[in-house]
């Protein structure tokens, strides 16, 4: 191999396998050639030896035209369904003063095809994945005053989440969700998670001003509900020999706002979760009953899904169930956090991950255990699946 | 790639991109209007037809001037009937209003009795002819033009509870009824509005002191005999969005203690209905009201004022 093929390998393998953000895209697509419609009905004709994919307007009178293969002869992937039409009348279309244009083929919603023909998703959503993650997170007792840096933490999870426009429901489910941070093992595991958000078709309340023109102002109501099953947490904020459980949680939810696709939401979530807790060293266990809340955010700042906020404000309040029978504890913390997908390999996005928080709790068995925990993690995951993300806002409500 | 077989003209007129049509709107039922995006929505309301709770503040004067906050609640409903056509359309007004009054639940008067003043039921029936006149059985018979519609207007059943403010004695008046006749020179025929001057009678009695006093209570009958005369003006635009009310009655009256007295009372309402909720109406308001109290065995006739702005929730009785 020379060093020019060389140079060509290495430039093929940094255009197809990643992606870069698309704004960079944006900024080429004035001096890009046009793309077919994957919308609109395509036509395949032969002319010659060599197959080409059609699709007119007979507004404009014209007609863009692209090969029907990869500039290295490789078939095309990722195509629209096409009807062969007769090179005789792709001949009396050109005769009629029709505009030949070239053009690339058409790709599917979310995914681009370049100039080469190479097709490679551009959009993805981050609710429908499995990850694998690695980074970076320090460990503070702020009571203690010690810091210990040298903490790695791996991560996996698997999320999934679909609308069912019909019924303006989201679904999203989440299962096999947890880290481990070692050297000192802290760990956290969950079983399954489901939550239902859901659009309200018909308003709470119809407000009608009458100050000047009447008009007409809806506020909505969305409630939905969510449970966990089955949440392990082994040495919470560092509390070696302690691990706790909560077999399982209920809670009803009220989006207080959401986006058009139930994708983003504000949503305040309030329920019950019952609870043990095991000191290993003195065989200690505790259980609990625990009221909880909590304000949850979720955002994906642009439609292709490459940057993601989300936070929470939670508060909890363990009342045991034991021989300390209705003695109450208290929980409570927020947490901040950021994921941008940055490449792409296999159209599978890697994300950056950077998150801080903050977190306070007396319910731990160990009176050394420090109640606060400031928590601080950074690093990478790769997510498999993650298809694109689509455009799929509910269907507007009919007048009412 | 699956593929399939078309002639390039079918595939071209296919290709035609098509332009979406916009659906037109259903029309609104009537008193709805309906936005932009298809939702329909109550723009119009019938104040005479619905139940209406409010709540108010202000100052009332007795002895002198004080804060003062009330409920109110209104139930009320109207009825026009129509018969006839063109010059012999006649319209009947029924307008009946039940359980009406206000409440000071926080200012117990007499016997543990809240201030307040609730009607039973009261009601004014309008007849309003499109040509009014008068015929005199002579031979032949005589139609002469007669500028007034024709009503009636009753009460039963008024409890008024309060402490009396020259002397700040308990006081409870029942009204035990009230009925009149009614003329409207302004005929204008149009869903709550009237100039309706009354001429009627109405008995009333006063309940005065405290039964758990050695003198217990009092009792003085009133009786008017067709000398309470009144005056009530109210209007409100096609909507039903503003309405007011004002009304005035003198009584002139027979006691059963000291013989012939005067009373008097008004009262004015003004409301706007500025949101609505669910298209049940919310509404503003500005109230007054005036009291002449006749004198009472050894007390002196009293005056006592009301003035009230509230907002009152309004929960239509028909669409």
């Amino acid at each position: 191999m020379d060093r020019k093929t060389c140079v060509e390998l290495w430039s093929f393998v940094l255009v197809a396998l990643l992606v870069c953000i698309p704004s960079a895209m944006a900024e080429d697509a004035g001096t890009e050639p046009p793309h077919l419609d994957w919308d609109q009905p395509v036509w395949c004709v032969k002319l010659g030896d060599k197959t080409l994919r059609v699709q007119c307007d007979q507004a404009t009178r014209r007609c863009l035209v692209a090969p029907d293969t990869q500039a290295g002869g490789q078939p095309l992937r990722r195509l629209q369904e096409c009807t062969w039409g007769r090179q005789a009348d792709f001949d009396q279309a050109r005769d009629l003063g029709w505009t030949m244009v070239d053009a690339v083929a058409e790709a599917p919603p979310g995914w681009y095809r370049d100039e080469k023909g190479r097709v490679f998703q551009v959009t993805f959503d981050l609710l429908k994945r499995f990850y694998l993650g690695a980074g970076w997170q320090p460990g503070f007792a702020l009571a203690h005053e010690e810091a210990d840096l040298a903490r790695v933490r791996f991560d996996l999870g698997f999320e999934a989440s679909w609308l069912s426009a019909g019924d303006r429901d989201r679904h999203a489910i989440r299962g096999l969700e947890g880290f481990v941070v070692i050297d000192d093992l802290e760990a956290q595991a969950l079983l399954f998670a489901y939550d239902l958000s859901h659009a309200s078709a018909r308003p709470v309340l119809r407000l009608t001003t009458f100050f000047g023109q009447p008009r007409r102002h809806d506020l909505f109501m969305d409630i939905g509900w969510g449970m966990r099953l089955l949440d392990l947490h082994v040495h919470p904020h560092r509390a070696e020999g302690i691990i706790g459980l909560e077999f399982g949680e209920l809670h009803a939810a009220w989006d207080i706002w959401q986006s058009a696709d139930l994708y983003d939401h504000l949503r305040l979530e309030a329920g019950l979760a019952a609870e043990g807790m095991w000191d290993v060293d003195s065989d200690e266990a505790r259980y609990f009953l625990t009221p909880q809340s909590r304000l949850e955010a979720r955002f994906c700042l642009d439609r292709k899904g490459f940057h993601h906020l989300r936070g929470d404000i939670r508060w909890a309040m363990p009342i045991r169930l034991d021989r300390a029978f209705g003695q109450t504890r208290s929980r409570a913390g927020f947490r901040a956090g950021y994921e941008l997908i940055f490449a792409a390999v296999n159209d599978q996005p890697l994300t950056f991950v950077v998150e801080a928080g903050l977190d306070y709790r007396d319910d731990l068995a160990r009176i050394e255990a420090d109640p606060w925990e400031v928590q601080i993690i950074t690093g990478l995951r790769l997510s498999f699946w993650a298809p694109a993300r689509l455009d799929e806002d509910l269907p507007a409500l009919a007048g009412r | 790639m699956r593929t399939g077989h078309h002639s390039a003209a079918a595939l071209l007129a296919a290709w035609l991109l098509a332009v979406p049509g916009t659906p037109a709107l259903a029309e609104a039922p009537e008193c709805y209007a309906r936005d932009a995006q298809g939702r329909s929505f109550r723009v119009c309301f019938d104040p005479g037809t619905e139940l209406r709770l409010a709540a108010a503040g202000g100052a009332s004067c007795a002895s002198g001037w004080a804060g003062s906050a009330e409920l109110q609640l209104d139930l009320v409903w109207r009825d026009r009937l129509q018969y006839g056509e063109a010059d012999d359309l006649v319209t009947w007004q029924l307008d009946h209003r039940f359980a009406t009054g206000w409440i000071r639940p926080w200012e117990l008067d007499f016997e543990g009795l809240p201030s307040l003043d609730l009607t039973a039921y009261e009601a004014s029936y309008v007849r309003h002819s499109s040509a009014g006149y008068l015929v005199f059985p002579s031979s032949p018979p005589t139609r002469l033009l007669f500028p007034l519609d024709l009503g009636v207007d009753l009460a039963v059943g008024r409890v008024r509870a309060g402490i009396r403010p020259t002397d700040e004695r308990s006081w409870l008046q029942l009204g035990a009824a009230r009925a009149g006749v009614l003329f409207d020179p302004w005929r204008s025929g149009r869903p709550g509005c009237g100039l309706e001057i009354g001429l009627g009678a109405r008995y009333d009695l006063d309940l005065l002191g405290d039964p758990r006093l050695e003198d217990g209570v009092q009792v003085v009958h009133r009786v008017s005999p067709f000398t309470a005369a009144s005056l009530r003006f109210r209007i409100q635009d096609d909507a039903g969005l503003t309405a007011a009310d004002v009304r005035a009655e003198v009584f002139p009256h027979w006691a059963s203690q000291g013989g012939w007295a005067l009373g008097a009372e008004a009262s004015a309402r003004v409301q706007r209905v500025v949101l609505a909720i669910n298209d049940e109406p919310i509404s503003i308001f500005a109230e007054a009201g005036y009291d002449r109290l006749p004198p009472a065995l050894d007390l002196e006739a009293a005056h006592s004022v009301r003035l009230l702005a509230g907002l009152a929730i309004g929960i239509q009785l028909r669409d």
